[in-house]
């Protein structure tokens, strides 16, 4: 206590000092604009500098309650995604996402990827070739699909090339139906514009609507059924009176078409083999 | 005790009268204005108590202050320099002096002229870089800082020796 009392005795006038100095900045902070202004700002700035350390430091304490929430929001959302993705997919029947109908209805069969090398489009027999032959599996009476939907059938094959006799050949006869209804006829095409073929011997009671949607009805062998053709432009009658003939907007541009896909039909030497057990048949009971 | 009271007194009233009516008004290029209040806490002899010379100091100052309305920089200044007044004196005053019984005024005659500039440059260097730092409270200029800084030291002494002079021949026709 004594030490301490003589220590505030010898040391007194440094507290004088310091006090004195105090008043002395307090004044010139109180009563000077300009310096007032710099400490105000510096020390703005410090509490602002300060505040921030603090404000992060809570923010870093605080991580583990944002990341939870972010998480919950990142499921909320994955879910989100998912159900608007199957709602998508439930509404998704137009012709954007055709690409992705044809796979589909692809899905399960065996595509042979080609590259169309020859095209014409202005005959009234116009024909397509195509890089691929027997060597890669191609065979006649295969499907051709492009990327727009069907394109035509294998005719001949040669080693390495096939010709293909597309739908814009006044020889092709694609079966196909509407889809949705029960009805189908024969898709053909009588020269002129490559945008559209007509389809035939739909019957009159037919209720179908322009826009409705043409694709193979899978009666040939040659196509699956559901592969998108094109759609309904225009209803009239056929000439012969008895039916309707459907003006049918193609959904492959034939004038401009590089990569198609040959289908291999994995049936058809199963359908083969039982026409000629069929006919060994019927000639064993003839003979 | 009194006497010496009413003497500094007196004394801080004609410093203060001199540093207001004509020093302030001294200027050499808008800088170099000598302030001379200091002169009064140089005299303290070694013997004063230093919180009394603290008190004077912040009083000088901030009279100062009040006249010039520069609050608080003058006080501040003027308060570390009565802080520092007794170790400066001892530090430049001779053995003789510091070890005199009767504690004399410190001046051109008691201590030598060479120990008393040397002391009383220091003092008044101290005073107004502490001046100056706290009217610019920046070192954004530090170029105007040093010329404000050099010319009001350099000023400020010159007047301080002037005074200096005119009182070592006073005390000296006063002894004869």
């Amino acid at each position: 206590m004594n030490n301490l009392s003589e220590f505030f005795k010898k040391y007194n006038h440094w507290f004088l000092f310091v006090l004195l100095e105090a008043v002395s900045i307090i004044l010139l902070f109180r009563f000077n604009n300009y310096q007032g202004s710099v400490w105000f700002t510096s020390a703005n700035r410090m509490a602002a500098e300060v505040n921030r350390w603090h404000h992060d430091a809570v923010g870093y304490l605080h991580l583990k309650d944002v990341n939870e929430r972010l998480s919950g929001e990142n499921m909320a959302l994955q879910q989100q995604i998912a159900q608007l993705r199957e709602a998508l997919d439930i509404r998704d029947d137009s012709l954007s996402a055709n690409d992705r109908v044809v796979r589909e209805a692809l899905n399960g069969f065996t595509l042979i990827p080609a590259r169309v090398t020859s095209n014409s489009i202005l005959k009234n027999e116009n024909y397509v070739v195509i890089n691929k032959g027997r060597a890669d599996g191609v065979e006649t009476e295969m499907g051709v699909v492009g990327g727009g939907g069907v394109v035509g059938i294998v005719f001949l094959t040669g080693e390495h090339y096939s010709l293909i006799l597309p739908i814009i050949n006044v020889k092709s006869n694609i079966s196909c139906r509407l889809r949705g209804h029960r009805f189908f006829g024969n898709l053909q095409w009588y020269g002129g514009s490559t945008l559209f073929a007509y389809l035939n011997d739909i019957p009159r009671y037919a209720k179908i609507r322009v826009g409705g949607v043409v694709e193979t009805s899978g009666y040939s062998e040659v196509f699956p059924p559901g592969l998108f053709v094109g759609r309904v432009t225009q209803i009239a009658n056929a000439p012969d009176g008895l039916s309707m003939q459907l003006k049918v907007n193609l959904g492959t541009d034939f004038a401009n078409l590089s990569d198609v896909s040959v289908i291999v039909n994995r049936n058809k030497p199963q359908i083969d083999s039982l026409r000629i057990d069929l006919e060994s048949f019927e000639t064993a009971q003839n003979g | 005790m009194i006497g010496t009271f009413l003497k500094r007194l007196f004394w801080l009233v004609i410093l203060m009268l001199l540093q207001v009516l004509v020093f302030n008004h001294v200027q050499i290029l808008g800088y170099a204005t000598p302030m001379i209040c200091i002169y009064l806490i140089l005299l303290f002899p070694l013997d004063t108590s230093r919180s009394q010379i603290l008190l004077w100091g912040f009083a000088t100052g901030l009279l100062q202050d009040i006249f010039t309305n520069t609050p608080g920089m003058n006080a501040a200044s003027l308060t570390l320099v009565a802080l520092l007044q007794p170790d400066l004196l001892k530090l430049f005053a001779s053995k003789d002096f510091v070890e005199n019984e009767d504690s004399p005024v410190p001046s051109a005659r008691s201590m030598n002229w060479g120990p008393f500039l040397r002391y009383v440059f220091v003092a008044v260097l101290i005073s107004q870089v502490a001046f100056y730092l706290l009217e610019a409270f920046s070192f954004f200029n530090p170029i105007e800082l040093g010329i404000n800084i050099g010319g009001g030291t350099l000023m400020s002494f010159l007047v301080i020796l002037a005074m200096e002079g005119v009182r070592k021949g006073y005390t000296k026709k006063q002894n004869s």
